[in-house]
């Protein structure tokens, strides 16, 4: 819970905090970098020390992450080398932004200040994090998509195979278009949905002065769910995406992929059944 | 059009609390809408197949989360009006 209301206006974007060497640095890029040290360290420690029976809760607990994520791509892709051959990825993205949807809710986050600004703020709850993550996911789509289908498949992917149509052109160039759209919704959809829930942990706890404890436990929980909720449909969306990208369409009537061509909204898991 | 925007600008109407309650209460109509659909259809189908149910969470948890996207979006634009 940030203090983001100053003289009862809504601060959208991250206080700066100080400046290294021209570059300033915000509160949220400082507890980003603080949850991805981390995590980089968890997950290397982890590495140290795998087995093939499962002794530690740590551990296993990083298991049931990497199988449920590899789990989700695997219904979306029908295939299992791919989904695990992307894993690493879709679980980096997965870790990166629950942690920190659930390191904004953390006491001390906001209440601390520096120079009368709070010292840490959740990093999703910050556009250009947001967006510089979603423009990296969006980027590293097509990098896979250019590996795994040649410069020519990729190009055939928007303007199919004959692009002097113009129809086909047209198509191709809205495609093109559609890249820009999932990049703005896919920051937008996380920034707002963990920004909007701060603010109300904040209106709340103002209106219900001292029985802010109370009053906004409930709210707490809701927020970690929502926290959880929107790094899955942000790790799905990716896979979707991924998938749609990475597909081509010579294999396509073979397996069933022609589905999910047909529900590009991100609702594969409607012809797969997701297991739960 | 321009004497409409002068009439804009005079009117008590335009000020910014009245436009951000707007805002959010017309913004939230169609998402509060399709919401419901998509709980009223989850039931129904649950309804007709208990069995499903297990399934059919991760799929309404993401269609859910689409639509109130939307509601989201227009959350931010409330914020942003002076």
């Amino acid at each position: 819970m940030s203090p983001l209301f100053a003289d009862a206006n809504v601060i959208l974007h991250a206080e700066k905090l100080f400046t290294i060497a021209g570059v300033s640095v915000t509160n949220s890029m400082l507890l980003g970098w603080v949850v991805s040290g981390l995590l980089v360290s968890v997950f290397i420690f982890a590495s140290k020390r795998i087995k093939v029976d499962a002794s530690g809760k740590g551990l296993s607990l990083l298991e049931i992450i990497v199988e449920f994520i590899t789990n989700m791509a695997d219904d979306v892709m029908h295939d299992r080398k791919k989904a695990v051959k992307y894993a690493p990825f879709l679980i980096t993205l997965f870790c990166f932004i629950i942690f920190n949807n659930w390191a904004g809710l953390l006491p001390g986050v906001g209440s601390i200040t520096y120079h009368h600004q709070p010292l840490f703020r959740a990093w999703t709850s910050d556009l250009t994090g947001t967006l510089a993550l979603s423009i990296t996911s969006i980027i590293l789509i097509q990098v896979y998509t250019i590996r795994e289908l040649k410069v020519g498949g990729y190009l055939k992917h928007y303007f199919s195979d004959k692009p002097y149509n113009p129809i086909n052109l047209f198509v191709g160039l809205l495609e093109v278009l559609g890249e820009f759209t999932r990049i703005a919704s896919l920051s937008l959809r996380l920034f707002g949905n963990i920004f909007a829930g701060e603010v109300l942990l904040l209106v709340l706890s103002s209106i219900t002065s001292f029985g802010s404890p109370i009053a906004t436990l409930p709210f707490i929980f809701m927020e970690l769910f929502v926290g959880f909720i929107q790094a899955f449909v942000f790790t799905t969306l990716v896979i979707v995406y991924l998938t749609l990208a990475t597909s081509s369409h010579d294999e396509e009537h073979e397996t069933d992929h022609s589905t999910v061509h047909a529900n590009p909204v991100g609702q594969p898991s409607l012809a797969s059944g997701s297991q739960k | 059009m321009f004497h409409l925007l002068a009439v804009a600008e005079a009117s008590p109407l335009a000020n910014a609390s009245f436009v951000k309650g707007m805002t959010i209460a017309i913004g939230t109509i169609m998402p509060a809408l399709s919401l419901g659909m998509i709980g009223s259809n989850v039931m129904k189908a649950v309804g007709r197949n208990p069995e499903v149910a297990g399934r059919i969470l991760p799929i309404l948890l993401i269609s859910a989360a689409l639509v109130e996207a939307i509601a989201i979006y227009v959350l931010v634009v409330v914020f942003t009006i002076k």
